[in-house]
Protein backbone atom coordinates (compact mmCIF):
# COMPACT_ATOMS: atom_id res chain seq x y z
CA UNK A 1 0.00 0.00 0.00
CA UNK A 2 1.56 3.17 -1.15
CA UNK A 3 0.84 6.33 0.98
CA UNK A 4 1.39 9.58 0.52
CA UNK A 5 2.19 10.73 4.25
CA UNK A 6 5.74 12.13 3.36
CA UNK A 7 4.23 15.05 1.04
CA UNK A 8 1.56 15.69 3.51
CA UNK A 9 3.74 16.42 6.25
CA UNK A 10 5.99 18.62 4.14
CA UNK A 11 3.27 20.84 3.15
CA UNK A 12 2.61 21.28 6.89
CA UNK A 13 6.24 21.20 7.65
CA UNK A 14 6.10 19.26 10.48
CA UNK A 15 8.19 15.96 11.60
CA UNK A 16 7.53 12.21 12.54
CA UNK A 17 7.49 12.95 15.83
CA UNK A 18 4.99 15.98 15.16
CA UNK A 19 2.68 13.57 13.48
CA UNK A 20 3.11 10.74 16.44
CA UNK A 21 2.59 13.16 19.20
CA UNK A 22 -0.32 14.22 17.11
CA UNK A 23 -2.09 11.07 17.36
CA UNK A 24 -1.28 9.06 19.62
CA UNK A 25 1.41 6.71 18.45
CA UNK A 26 5.27 6.37 18.65
CA UNK A 27 7.69 7.88 16.28
CA UNK A 28 8.89 4.54 14.83
CA UNK A 29 5.45 3.54 14.00
CA UNK A 30 5.49 6.67 11.83
CA UNK A 31 8.47 5.83 10.29
CA UNK A 32 7.35 2.25 9.42
CA UNK A 33 3.60 3.62 7.94
CA UNK A 34 5.89 6.30 5.84
CA UNK A 35 8.25 3.60 4.56
CA UNK A 36 5.32 0.99 3.56
CA UNK A 37 6.48 -1.47 5.49
CA UNK A 38 4.06 -1.40 8.51
CA UNK A 39 0.40 -1.18 6.99
CA UNK A 40 -1.37 1.03 9.51
CA UNK A 41 -4.90 0.13 11.23
CA UNK A 42 -8.22 2.06 9.98
CA UNK A 43 -8.40 3.95 13.20
CA UNK A 44 -4.88 5.20 12.70
CA UNK A 45 -5.14 5.48 9.25
CA UNK A 46 -8.70 7.49 10.45
CA UNK A 47 -6.35 9.60 12.59
CA UNK A 48 -4.09 10.29 9.86
CA UNK A 49 -6.14 11.21 7.30
CA UNK A 50 -8.15 13.71 9.67
CA UNK A 51 -5.05 15.36 11.00
CA UNK A 52 -4.47 16.35 7.32
CA UNK A 53 -7.75 17.32 6.91
CA UNK A 54 -8.18 15.10 4.06
CA UNK A 55 -9.73 11.43 3.38
CA UNK A 56 -8.15 8.20 4.21
CA UNK A 57 -8.00 7.60 0.18
CA UNK A 58 -5.95 10.62 -0.39
CA UNK A 59 -3.55 9.42 2.00
CA UNK A 60 -3.21 5.78 1.42
CA UNK A 61 -3.76 3.94 -1.74
CA UNK A 62 -3.81 0.08 -2.63
CA UNK A 63 -1.00 -1.15 -4.92
CA UNK A 64 -1.44 -4.03 -7.00
CA UNK A 65 -1.36 -7.46 -5.74
CA UNK A 66 -2.53 -5.62 -2.12
CA UNK B 1 -13.42 -12.86 28.01
CA UNK B 2 -15.33 -9.47 28.88
CA UNK B 3 -12.89 -7.24 31.36
CA UNK B 4 -10.11 -9.73 31.09
CA UNK B 5 -6.67 -7.97 31.04
CA UNK B 6 -3.15 -9.43 31.14
CA UNK B 7 -1.15 -6.05 30.64
CA UNK B 8 -0.06 -3.74 33.58
CA UNK B 9 0.30 -0.02 33.01
CA UNK B 10 3.33 1.94 31.18
CA UNK B 11 4.79 3.34 35.06
CA UNK B 12 4.47 -0.45 36.01
CA UNK B 13 7.46 -0.97 33.85
CA UNK B 14 9.73 0.99 36.25
CA UNK B 15 8.97 -0.85 39.29
CA UNK B 16 9.77 -3.95 37.46
CA UNK B 17 13.29 -2.30 36.42
CA UNK B 18 13.64 -1.68 39.83
CA UNK B 19 13.28 -5.06 40.69
CA UNK B 20 15.14 -6.90 38.57
CA UNK B 21 18.18 -4.43 38.73
CA UNK B 22 17.81 -4.95 43.02
CA UNK B 23 17.68 -8.72 42.08
CA UNK B 24 20.42 -8.73 39.49
CA UNK B 25 22.84 -7.01 42.39
CA UNK B 26 21.78 -9.43 44.72
CA UNK B 27 22.79 -12.03 42.48
CA UNK B 28 26.36 -10.79 42.16
CA UNK B 29 26.95 -9.92 45.54
CA UNK B 30 25.67 -13.14 46.36
CA UNK B 31 27.91 -15.01 44.09
CA UNK B 32 31.23 -13.25 44.77
CA UNK B 33 30.60 -13.32 48.19
CA UNK B 34 27.75 -15.75 49.66
CA UNK B 35 25.46 -14.27 52.70
CA UNK B 36 23.01 -14.22 54.82
CA UNK B 37 20.13 -11.98 55.66
CA UNK B 38 17.26 -14.20 56.90
CA UNK B 39 19.18 -17.08 59.66
CA UNK B 40 16.62 -18.99 58.69
CA UNK B 41 18.00 -19.72 54.85
CA UNK B 42 21.10 -21.03 53.75
CA UNK B 43 23.20 -18.82 51.33
CA UNK B 44 22.09 -20.89 48.25
CA UNK B 45 18.26 -20.12 49.25
CA UNK B 46 19.09 -16.79 49.31
CA UNK B 47 20.90 -16.67 45.91
CA UNK B 48 17.86 -18.54 44.60
CA UNK B 49 15.11 -15.60 46.21
CA UNK B 50 17.56 -13.20 44.57
CA UNK B 51 16.99 -14.90 41.11
CA UNK B 52 13.47 -15.17 41.76
CA UNK B 53 13.37 -11.51 42.07
CA UNK B 54 15.34 -10.63 39.15
CA UNK B 55 12.84 -12.63 37.09
CA UNK B 56 10.02 -11.20 38.97
CA UNK B 57 11.06 -7.66 37.83
CA UNK B 58 11.47 -9.00 33.96
CA UNK B 59 7.93 -10.58 34.37
CA UNK B 60 6.40 -6.88 35.38
CA UNK B 61 8.01 -5.76 32.23
CA UNK B 62 7.16 -7.97 29.65
CA UNK B 63 3.67 -7.37 30.92
CA UNK B 64 3.86 -3.45 31.11
CA UNK B 65 2.53 -1.60 28.41
CA UNK B 66 4.67 0.64 26.18
CA UNK B 67 4.65 4.76 26.26
CA UNK B 68 3.08 4.44 22.82
CA UNK B 69 1.23 1.37 22.87
CA UNK B 70 -0.12 1.39 19.54
CA UNK B 71 -1.24 -0.74 16.81
CA UNK B 72 2.65 -2.08 15.66
CA UNK B 73 3.78 -2.14 19.02
CA UNK B 74 1.15 -5.11 19.53
CA UNK B 75 1.91 -6.40 16.36
CA UNK B 76 5.30 -6.98 17.22
CA UNK B 77 4.42 -8.36 20.70
CA UNK B 78 2.19 -11.21 19.25
CA UNK B 79 5.23 -12.20 16.85
CA UNK B 80 7.84 -12.05 19.98
CA UNK B 81 5.58 -13.89 22.45
CA UNK B 82 4.72 -16.50 19.24
CA UNK B 83 8.80 -16.81 18.85
CA UNK B 84 9.59 -16.89 23.01
CA UNK B 85 6.44 -19.85 23.08
CA UNK B 86 8.49 -21.66 20.51
CA UNK B 87 11.40 -21.71 21.49
CA UNK B 88 9.97 -22.31 25.33
CA UNK B 89 7.83 -24.91 23.72
CA UNK B 90 10.84 -26.75 21.74
CA UNK B 91 13.56 -26.26 25.34
CA UNK B 92 10.78 -28.36 27.31
CA UNK B 93 9.73 -30.72 24.92
CA UNK B 94 13.06 -31.65 24.21
CA UNK B 95 14.17 -31.75 27.98
CA UNK B 96 10.97 -34.21 28.34
CA UNK B 97 12.50 -35.99 25.62
CA UNK B 98 15.85 -36.58 27.13
CA UNK B 99 14.25 -37.20 30.14
CA UNK B 100 12.02 -39.88 29.91
CA UNK B 101 14.76 -41.61 28.12
CA UNK B 102 17.07 -41.55 30.66
CA UNK B 103 15.70 -43.33 34.48
CA UNK B 104 19.30 -41.59 35.82
CA UNK B 105 18.38 -37.61 35.07
CA UNK B 106 17.05 -35.76 37.64
CA UNK B 107 14.16 -34.05 35.89
CA UNK B 108 12.91 -30.93 38.29
CA UNK B 109 15.00 -28.24 40.47
CA UNK B 110 14.88 -25.15 40.95
CA UNK B 111 17.69 -24.36 39.01
CA UNK B 112 15.91 -25.88 35.78
CA UNK B 113 12.75 -23.92 36.41
CA UNK B 114 14.76 -20.82 36.45
CA UNK B 115 16.01 -22.08 33.26
CA UNK B 116 12.74 -22.23 31.99
CA UNK B 117 11.44 -19.28 33.00
CA UNK B 118 14.51 -17.07 31.71
CA UNK B 119 14.34 -18.82 28.12
CA UNK B 120 10.93 -17.66 27.75
CA UNK B 121 11.39 -14.29 29.32
CA UNK B 122 14.93 -13.68 27.69
CA UNK B 123 13.85 -14.45 23.62
CA UNK B 124 10.69 -12.46 24.52
CA UNK B 125 12.66 -9.09 25.67
CA UNK B 126 15.38 -9.39 23.02
CA UNK B 127 12.62 -9.91 20.05
CA UNK B 128 10.24 -7.31 21.49
CA UNK B 129 12.69 -4.83 22.05
CA UNK B 130 15.03 -5.32 18.87
CA UNK B 131 11.51 -5.02 16.66
CA UNK B 132 10.42 -2.36 18.08
CA UNK B 133 13.33 0.03 18.34
CA UNK B 134 16.24 -1.20 16.26
CA UNK B 135 14.63 -3.29 13.72
CA UNK B 136 14.42 -1.47 10.49
CA UNK B 137 13.30 -4.80 8.43
CA UNK B 138 10.69 -6.16 10.74
CA UNK B 139 8.38 -8.92 8.87
CA UNK B 140 5.15 -7.99 9.77
CA UNK B 141 3.48 -10.11 7.92
CA UNK B 142 3.25 -14.03 8.81
CA UNK B 143 4.08 -16.33 5.92
CA UNK B 144 3.43 -19.73 5.33
CA UNK B 145 5.99 -22.67 5.71
CA UNK B 146 6.20 -23.23 1.80
CA UNK B 147 6.60 -19.04 1.43
CA UNK B 148 9.17 -19.44 4.18
CA UNK B 149 11.29 -22.28 2.37
CA UNK B 150 10.76 -20.68 -1.10
CA UNK B 151 12.45 -17.20 0.29
CA UNK B 152 15.12 -18.81 2.92
CA UNK B 153 17.68 -16.61 1.93
CA UNK B 154 15.32 -13.63 2.93
CA UNK B 155 14.38 -15.06 6.19
CA UNK B 156 17.45 -14.53 7.92
CA UNK B 157 15.76 -14.06 11.48
CA UNK B 158 13.48 -16.99 11.08
CA UNK B 159 16.68 -19.46 9.84
CA UNK B 160 18.54 -18.05 12.92
CA UNK B 161 15.59 -18.91 15.26
CA UNK B 162 14.84 -22.00 13.90
CA UNK B 163 18.99 -22.79 14.25
CA UNK B 164 18.92 -21.91 17.76
CA UNK B 165 16.23 -24.29 18.54
CA UNK B 166 18.03 -27.23 16.56
CA UNK B 167 21.36 -26.06 18.66
CA UNK B 168 19.29 -26.93 21.83
CA UNK B 169 17.85 -29.65 20.70
CA UNK B 170 20.99 -31.14 19.60
CA UNK B 171 23.02 -30.48 22.55
CA UNK B 172 20.09 -32.05 24.88
CA UNK B 173 20.29 -35.25 23.02
CA UNK B 174 23.98 -35.13 23.09
CA UNK B 175 23.33 -34.66 26.75
CA UNK B 176 21.30 -37.80 26.63
CA UNK B 177 23.97 -39.74 25.39
CA UNK B 178 26.31 -38.28 28.23
CA UNK B 179 23.49 -39.12 31.25
CA UNK B 180 22.75 -42.77 29.58
CA UNK B 181 26.21 -43.56 29.43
Amino acid sequence: MKNNIKVERAKLNITQSDLAHAIGVSKQTIHSIESGRYVPSSVIALKIARYFNTTVEQVFELEEGD
Amino acid sequence: MKGLTVMYEYKAKKWGILCSLLGIIAVVAERLHPFVVFEKFTAAQHLAMAQWFAFFGLFIIIFSKEKYDDDRAKAIRLKSILIAFMMETSLVLSIAMVGSLSADMKMIDSGILFMFAGAGIFTYLLTFYTGIYFDEHWEYEDKTLWQNLSGIGRNKWGMLIYLAIGVIVLILISLLGIVTD
